[in-house]
């Protein structure tokens, strides 16, 4: 398996001769192309064309011949469901169920039906829009939140927001979703400051930074154009075969966590934790969040070779004990380094890697300090906030809830850069043992929290 | 006939030179993968029938196959 290592810098545009928006493009290809060119307006670089009605009646080829594209028409396909990998090579797609084509970016622009562009009176189309990127609906309310806040100009986020109350209430009509969940938290987020999490971990009134500390977290990677983390020392590496930009979210979310700014923008809350430390960014799960082969233990192997104080892992199985997890652990330990991984949110027995002894296993517990009803139990050493926890996530949204033993574990490695900082000795098993003892007890079992809640100094 | 290609991590005592005991797995028909020296592991693939094999060589502690780590499909709320 390649290892790619890079050190920070914000990615640079590629040519643009490398067009990502055609109709056979994946959704991964146009974010990333997004992303490269500093795109915060959700927009696909695609078109939609919508036919007046019955002018698609005759189907695709007066269109096709009109425009003199390469068309494929949804007609072809079994059921009518196109499978977008397939139609590589044609400008656009039409679907005349619905009475709308796709048209991929250079096609249109080639033509000049872009949204931009007046439809002819004549014409048998009668608009040509933007295709947007479509979220899952909890970042994306966040996301609309947010362009609410602090922005004199008028809400550009108006049309998609009720796009997608629409395709929500759709989705929610056809059992494919749960209800939004309360928003309470958040609100107490904004009125404090900081989230329910630093608070409970008493973090915003902690001196420390973390500064000086290396805090590895491997992951999915990180957004490494995001605003909050400009500045900041960053040194990435990939063992996935994909480059370290996050286009899955939970390392973004995770980095966020644990070594965030002390002052993001606007009136967003403080969210995360070591803001001075130098941030690890290891790839180690892939755009769809699963490991490589080997890629976790390399990983593992490279946060140690680079001496990275705390080595934070919101990942795993839910399987038993793997030697080499203990061995690897065990290796961190003997270099005055800390692994600290997440019990899982099975509701079961803790997973690997958190449930081999050398590794810190980290449960999740909710506002009340109950452990949430998922989080693993019986290898616990102590536990973290992880319901409902608000975030950094990739861009364009930049902020977002998840929930998960995941989200428990970054709270414990940020407040473990703190420990750190204050004592050169405080490191790996001194660190370990520091980190419970200083931990709030709580009324839970020890299997279900450990030592309790983590605690910043 | 052979079983199917897995995914194994080979764990090494420290005692000979890591690079010493890859080329021996190879031998034995083990794809190497990497050779992780700061945890003193040997990821690759091979059959059962290959790691079984692996087992014996001197300097290796344990052979396990590697049961991989994930955390959900992307922008769930719900996460490992």
């Amino acid at each position: 398996m390649a290892t790619r290592k890079t050190t920070r810098t914000r990615m640079t545009k590629t040519a643009a001769a490398d067009d990502s928006s055609r109709t056979s493009s994946s959704v991964d290809e146009m974010l990333l192309a997004a992303l490269e060119r500093g795109d915060d307006s959700f927009q696909t670089g695609r078109y939609l064309a919508t036919f007046k009605e019955g002018a698609m009646d005759a189907g695709a080829k007066p269109f096709a011949a009109a425009q003199g594209m390469r068309v494929a028409d949804a007609r072809d396909f079994d059921n009518q469901a196109v499978a977008m990998e397939d139609v590589a090579g044609a400008d656009a797609v039409v679907f005349p169920a619905i009475g709308v084509a796709l048209i991929g970016g250079d096609a249109a622009r080639s033509r000049g039906m872009t949204a931009a562009a007046e439809v002819a009176p004549d014409s048998n189309i009668a608009s040509i829009d933007p295709e947007y990127f479509v979220f899952s609906n909890s970042v994306a309310d966040q996301y609309f939140r947010t362009l609410d806040i602090g922005t004199g100009s008028p809400n550009p986020g108006e049309y998609l927001r009720g796009f997608l109350r629409a395709a929500e209430t759709i989705a929610r009509d056809l059992g494919g979703l749960a209800p939004a969940p309360a928003s309470q938290s958040e609100e107490q987020a904004l009125a404090l400051g900081a989230t329910w999490g630093l608070i409970a971990c008493k973090v915003p009134p902690s001196s420390l930074s973390g500064s000086g500390i290396k805090v590895a977290v491997l992951d999915t990677g990180l957004d490494l154009g995001h605003p909050d983390f400009a500045g900041r020392t960053i040194v990435s590496a990939t063992f996935v075969g994909q480059p370290v930009q996050d286009l899955h979210s939970h390392g973004t979310h995770c980095i966020g966590t644990s070594c965030g700014t002390k002052s993001p923008a606007g009136s967003t809350p403080r969210y995360g934790i070591a803001y001075r430390a130098a941030i690890y960014a290891g790839k180690v799960l892939s755009n769809s969040g699963s490991s490589v082969g080997g890629s976790v233990l390399a990983g593992m192997n490279w946060a140690i070779a680079n001496k990275c104080d705390v080595i934070s892992m919101s990942l795993g199985s839910q399987s038993p004990v793997q030697p080499y997890y203990t061995a690897a652990g065990q290796s961190a330990l003997n270099n005055g380094l800390l692994m600290i991984a997440a019990s899982g949110n099975a509701g079961a027995a803790t997973g690997a890697p958190a449930n081999s002894p050398t590794i810190m296993s980290v449960a999740a517990v909710d506002t009340n300090l109950i452990p949430a009803t998922f989080s693993n139990f019986g290898k616990v050493e102590i536990s973290g906030p992880g319901v409902n926890i608000y975030s950094s996530v990739p861009r364009p949204t930049r902020y977002g809830f998840k929930s998960g033993t995941s989200m428990a574990t970054p709270h414990v490695a940020g407040c473990a850069a703190l420990w750190a900082e204050t004592a050169a000795a405080l490191r790996g098993m001194a660190l370990w043992n520091k980190l419970r003892q200083t931990a709030k007890p709580l009324s839970s079992p020890a299997s279900r929290v450990g030592s309790g809640l983590v605690q910043a100094p | 006939m052979a079983t199917k290609k897995k995914d194994w991590v080979v764990t090494t005592s420290g005692d000979r030179p890591l690079e010493e005991v890859a080329n021996e797995l190879r031998k034995s028909g083990f794809k190497v993968g990497e050779v992780l020296h700061e945890i003193g592991m040997i990821t690759g693939e091979g059959e059962d029938e290959v790691a079984e094999k692996l087992r014996k060589v001197k300097g290796v502690t344990d052979v396990s196959a590697n049961v991989g780590a994930d955390v959900g499909p992307p922008g769930s709320t719900d996460t490992w």
